[in-house]
């Protein structure tokens, strides 16, 4: 009988504790993203400045550099000058740059482009779909991807230069 | 169609005086007409015959003022606290045929009185509504909760004249000092109507040149000589009173001024009663209510806040949420006013939890009955008024 | 802990105050009046505080820590309303700035106690959660022994219980009391009373159901908490904010990609200042007042499936006037109207013209439009002439190093840097002339320039701001809702009220008890007093006062704890 009443107790707390429990850290500590670590990368098609289209699932094999950017993001600036001096270097390497721009005047990108070299493609995402997919909020936004599609890291923010290519080399397939 | 709901608004206003005074004659009478006990019965009935009439009358100015307007009258703060006034008339009139109980006429109806004149010193005319406010559910919401307040106002009446009977008024005390506060409140709001009346049939008007909080100069015009003047204010209108003292820039020193004559001239007349019979206003009117049932009003207050309370969660929270969620896109957003509302509604709800222990009944549950009256006062005037969030009604 | 037997029999668990059964009170008071709380039974919580987990459950299950809870909440619901919470703060404006610059020393404080975000903040969330779980704790423990109580009442109840209602009374004398307890009977009958009977004795009881009000309040409330939580689970709600231009088409935000809205038109409408029944309010603010603000909207959806992003065909699904307290919904969503920008710029469009006339030729065919969400590249014209972009910024400043640049990509403040060629020129080797043009900005980059580009039309468009909101919360909040004021009437409308009266020894014994309007409680027992010679009960609570009142007229002491 007593044995019982303690049981019941214990169950109908600890119960009440989880649920609180869950929901307090679900508003206060949960920073995850729509898309984040150990998540298969939402697939998505887009078209680059040349009309080239790529689908995220054909480059299965190969490490996914997903770089979501702005003209008028000063830290994307400085990220993409660190990809476009090791561009070449990677790309033998098995490693794909994706970067994908917020839906800007194509003029601006192609001027950004001009200005600053950038001698990988980049695409346009119409209407957004893409960064929605990815729920996309602060630029500059990276999803590492590996070869099998899933997600190993998401960045926010700024990158120094050591950390850019640290990403990369993580990204080297079958290491 | 408006003017004629104004002219209703008008007789009423006189039957609940008639009212008031027919409950006046019900209580007193007796001492002028010795042994003639059936009389007095009589002008109770009246008292009770009057205040239909007058929910009456003030119903029909609600309806016509409604079919002019082209929406429920209760959408600014004229309309909504005449309202107010109107539904704690209801609610007297629906509950007194319950205890019949003539003090509870004979404190309501100047109660109600004292609203609908306050509601008339705001700006009368018919406004047009925002987008947000065009929905019946707004309606809905209003109305529901203002009955509610009228009843849980009943309450207040209920405790205001439990305390009256049972304090002892023979020495100052805490609750001597409390239960005086609250009739100079009462005093406070009068001095204010009338003053606001009579300085508005003088046309009076002084205009001043300041410096506003942003440190721009502007203009203010006063309706009441300026006790307090605007922030680096100068008179610019001759022959008017200058002001002792001035405001800081944030604080609308109009307002300012406005309350403080209301604070002096109750202060005044509170003064003038206690020259006039020396003793606390409570302890003259004690006498009168010897015959009051203290037990049978604690209960008519209770009953009142437990017959009004789940019709002010109807109306201010449940219909409430309704409304925001079509009009605000979420049913609760930690508005001031939501919060009010939400306060009033744990306030009542740890008062009826009070009644369950012993220790509460009585005096402690009179003048909890008090602060919650006092709670939704301050809802009513300081939140729209001051504070203001999305309802503000005083544009 | 040992269970209580009373003289009737019956077997009551530790800590009863009034016997289950018979109602013979058990543990003595000194009052006159026995305390009819929840019948008098044990509250299980009281009884047993051995484990943490008992003196964790019976802290919750005190009503006093109820009404603790309920206070500290109200004190900081309130405390919360001083200075606005960070969302109702000025767009724009800086919270760590803003509470100080606004309200002084108290508005920093405000600031660093996190007051400026108190109702998301853990303490407060907290303190709900502890009312949630005092509602679920204080229910079980009282509805249980509650229910029980009521359903195992026997009619004839001890002396000791009758004496000590609030309503009692004795006959004086009676000529026959078992035929005047049936007049009774039938009296109540009529007055709706549910009677039981056994020996001559009987309990009429009215409204018992109202009794259970209380808990099935309580039930609706948890039910709504629930759903209050809900909202914090992934997928369960979503805050989604979409500005659509006059004639774009948007995706919108949190349907993967499959719906798009099309903003047709824009329009805020007035009210009509000659309308007669507003004119005095017109008059005295001197303020124009919007009667509507509508998007013409159309929704639309994604027909291909596969892989997000180029390639994506649309059907239209409807068509809808969105407008302030008139959502469009669509599945589980909801798009709200709730903001709005006129006259955003949309198109510039531009002739050339020869600064000094040194040429003769005609420019009049030189007109061109520049799309600012989307300019071209290059702008050619028969007559040979060329112009392009050279630089766009769209909303133009100039940086910390003094560069220009765009703060975002919508033309606020457009500025272009157009290169013109004239025909002789060749654009691959040559340079052109450049000039920088914006809103009421003209000017050469280098030295003088021959030809001047003229701004001669502006396009605007009006931008809709949409929110869109999905709450799957909103059924159990709704069910929570209907159930808590079911509760809710249910306790505060009926009343259970209780008559017992008994034949002892020749004597009509009464005994009333009300939970709640013992007033029509006094008036059924008049009703039943009209027709048969019971006694009228006396208020024993009135008799305490009268005594009480001869004494000094203050009766708040005696009915302290």
């Amino acid at each position: 009988m007593k044995q019982k009443r303690l049981i019941i107790r214990s169950s109908i707390l600890l119960i009440m504790v989880i649920a609180i429990g869950y929901t307090l850290y679900n508003h206060l500590y949960n920073e995850r993203g729509l898309v984040d670590r150990n998540d298969v990368a939402p697939n998505f098609k887009v078209e680059d400045l040349d009309g080239n289209i790529i689908e995220l699932e054909e480059l299965r094999g190969k490490g996914v550099y997903l770089n979501f950017w702005a003209t008028y993001c000063v830290y994307c600036r400085q990220k993409m000058e660190v990809l476009r001096d090791n561009y070449e270097e990677y790309r033998e390497q098995g490693i794909e740059i994706v970067s994908v721009n917020v839906n800007e005047q194509r003029l601006r990108i192609e001027r950004h482009a001009d200005r600053f070299n950038i001698n990988y493609p980049l695409y346009l995402d119409q209407h957004n779909l893409v960064r929605d997919a990815y729920g996309v909020v602060s630029l500059p936004s990276t999803f590492l991807i590996d070869e099998n599609g899933i997600v190993i890291e998401r960045q926010i923010g700024g990158r120094t230069e050591s950390q850019v290519l640290a990403s990369l080399e993580k990204l080297i397939p079958n290491q | 169609m408006i003017q004629l709901s104004s002219n209703f608004l008008l007789i009423s206003f006189f039957m609940y005086l008639l009212a008031t005074i027919f409950f006046t004659v019900s209580i007193t009478g007796k001492r002028f007409k010795t042994k003639e006990g059936e009389e007095k019965n009589k002008s109770g009935f009246y008292g009770y015959v009057f205040s239909i009439l007058a929910v009456a009358t003030s119903i029909t100015y609600f309806i016509l003022r409604w079919v002019g307007v082209g929406h429920a009258p209760v959408s600014n703060m004229f309309e909504y606290t005449t309202f107010l006034g109107i539904a704690m008339a209801l609610a007297f009139v629906v509950i007194y045929p319950m205890y019949k109980n003539n003090y509870l006429g004979l404190f309501t109806m100047p109660v109600v009185m004292l609203i609908i004149a306050y509601a008339s010193m705001f700006p009368r005319e018919v406004q047009p509504l925002i987008p947000a406010l065009q929905s019946y559910w707004l309606h809905i919401h209003v109305i529901t909760v203002a009955l509610g307040q009228g009843i849980l106002a009943l309450g207040f009446v209920g405790g205001l004249l439990y305390l009256l009977r049972v304090i002892d008024f023979r020495k100052i005390t805490k609750k001597v000092v409390g239960v005086e506060f609250i009739l100079y409140s009462c005093l406070a709001v009068l001095a204010y109507i009338l003053l606001n009346i009579s300085f508005s049939a003088m046309n009076y008007e002084a205009t001043f040149e300041y410096v506003n909080e942003n440190g721009v100069e502007a203009e203010i015009t006063y309706y009441k000589p300026a006790l307090v003047g605007p922030n680096e204010g100068v008179l610019l209108t001759e022959g008017r009173f200058d002001p002792f003292i001035q405001a800081p820039a944030i604080i609308r020193s109009d307002d300012l001024n406005t309350v403080l004559w209301s604070i002096i001239g109750g202060l005044f007349i509170y003064g003038v009663f206690i020259l006039l019979f020396r003793q606390p206003i409570g302890g003259k009117i004690q006498p009168w209510l010897k015959n009051v049932n203290p037990n049978s009003v604690d209960e008519l207050s209770y009953r009142a806040i437990a017959i009004g309370f789940p019709v002010f969660t109807l109306g201010g929270l449940i219909f409430a949420m309704i409304w925001a969620q079509i009009a605000w896109t979420r049913f609760w957003g930690w508005d001031p006013k939501e919060v009010w509302a939400l306060i009033t509604f744990l306030f009542y709800a740890a008062y009826l939890h009070l009644r369950l222990s012993r220790g509460w009944h009585g005096e402690k549950s009179a003048w909890l009955c008090v602060i919650g009256f006092a709670l939704i006062m301050f809802n009513l005037i300081f939140v729209n008024l001051v504070i203001a969030g999305l309802h503000s009604y005083a544009f | 802990m040992e269970k209580v037997k009373c003289e009737c029999g019956h077997v009551n668990p530790f800590g009863t105050y009034l016997c289950e059964s018979c109602g013979k009170p058990l543990i003595e008071e000194d009052t006159p009046v026995a305390n009819m709380r929840y019948e008098g039974v044990a509250r299980r919580s009281q009884t047993y505080n051995r484990t943490i987990v008992d003196k964790i459950w019976n802290f919750f299950s005190s009503v006093k820590v109820g009404i603790w809870i309920i206070v500290l909440l109200l004190i900081a619901s309130a405390i919360g309303t001083i200075f606005p919470q960070e969302m109702y703060i000025p767009p724009g404006e800086r919270p760590t700035l803003f509470y100080e610059q606004e309200y002084g020393t108290l508005g920093k404080l405000y600031y660093q106690l996190g007051f400026h975000n108190l109702y998301s903040s853990w303490w407060y969330m907290l303190l709900i959660a502890a009312l949630g779980i005092s509602l679920v704790i204080c229910s079980l423990d009282r509805v249980v022994p509650l229910y029980r109580a009521l359903k195992t009442q026997k009619v004839t109840r001890h002396k000791a219980f009758l004496e000590r209602q609030r309503l009692f009374g004795i006959s004086e004398d009676t000529i026959d009391a078992d035929k005047e307890i049936k007049i009774a009977e039938k009296m109540l009958k009529e007055k709706k009373y549910t009677i039981r009977k056994e020996k001559g004795n009987i309990l009429a009881e009215k409204g018992r159901f109202s009794r259970w009000g209380p808990y099935v309040n309580h039930i609706g409330l948890i039910i709504f908490l629930i759903g209050a939580m809900l909202r914090f689970f992934p997928e369960m709600y979503l805050d989604e904010h979409i500005w659509v231009r006059e004639g774009e088409e948007v995706v919108i935000k949190g349907t993967n990609g499959e719906y798009f809205l099309r903003n047709d038109q824009f329009i805020v409408e007035l009210y009509d200042t000659d309308d007669e029944r507003f004119r005095q309010a017109f008059e005295r603010t001197g303020q124009q007042v919007v009667k509507t603000y509508q998007t013409s909207a159309t929704l639309l959806r994604r027909t291909n499936t596969g892989a997000v992003g180029v390639g994506t065909e649309l059907e239209e699904v409807k068509q809808y006037d969105i407008r302030v307290n008139d959502p469009l919904t669509f599945d589980s969503f909801a798009l709200y109207q709730v903001d709005y920008k006129l006259n955003e710029l949309a198109e510039f469009t531009f002739t050339l013209d020869a600064v000094n006339d040194t040429t003769t030729e005609d420019l009049s065919d030189v007109v061109f439009t520049v799309n600012l969400y989307d300019p071209e590249y290059v702008y050619e014209f028969d007559n040979g002439y060329r112009i392009e972009i050279m630089e766009y910024f769209p909303n133009f400043y100039i940086d910390n190093n003094n560069q220009p640049d765009t703060r975002n990509m919508i033309p606020d403040n457009p500025r272009i840097i157009f290169e013109v060629f004239t025909p002789d020129m060749d654009p691959d080797s040559d340079s052109g002339e450049l000039s920088l043009i914006g809103v009421q900005v003209n000017e050469p980059l280098i030295g003088e320039n021959d030809y001047r580009i003229r701004m001669i039309d502006v396009d605007m468009k009006h931008v809709t701001a949409l929110t869109v909101r999905k709450d799957r919360t909103i059924p159990i909040i709704s069910i929570g809702g209907v159930i808590f004021m079911i509760g809710l009437i249910q306790g505060s409308y009926w009343h259970h009220r209780r008559i017992w009266i008994q034949n002892r020894d020749g004597k009509i014994w009464i005994a009333g008890h009300a939970n709640k309007n013992w007033h029509a409680l006094k008036r059924d027992i008049d009703f039943v007093a009209s027709k048969a010679a019971i006694p009228i009960p006396k208020d024993q609570l009135d008799e305490e006062q009268n005594s009480e009142g001869e004494e000094g007229g203050n009766n708040s002491d005696s009915t302290k704890q």
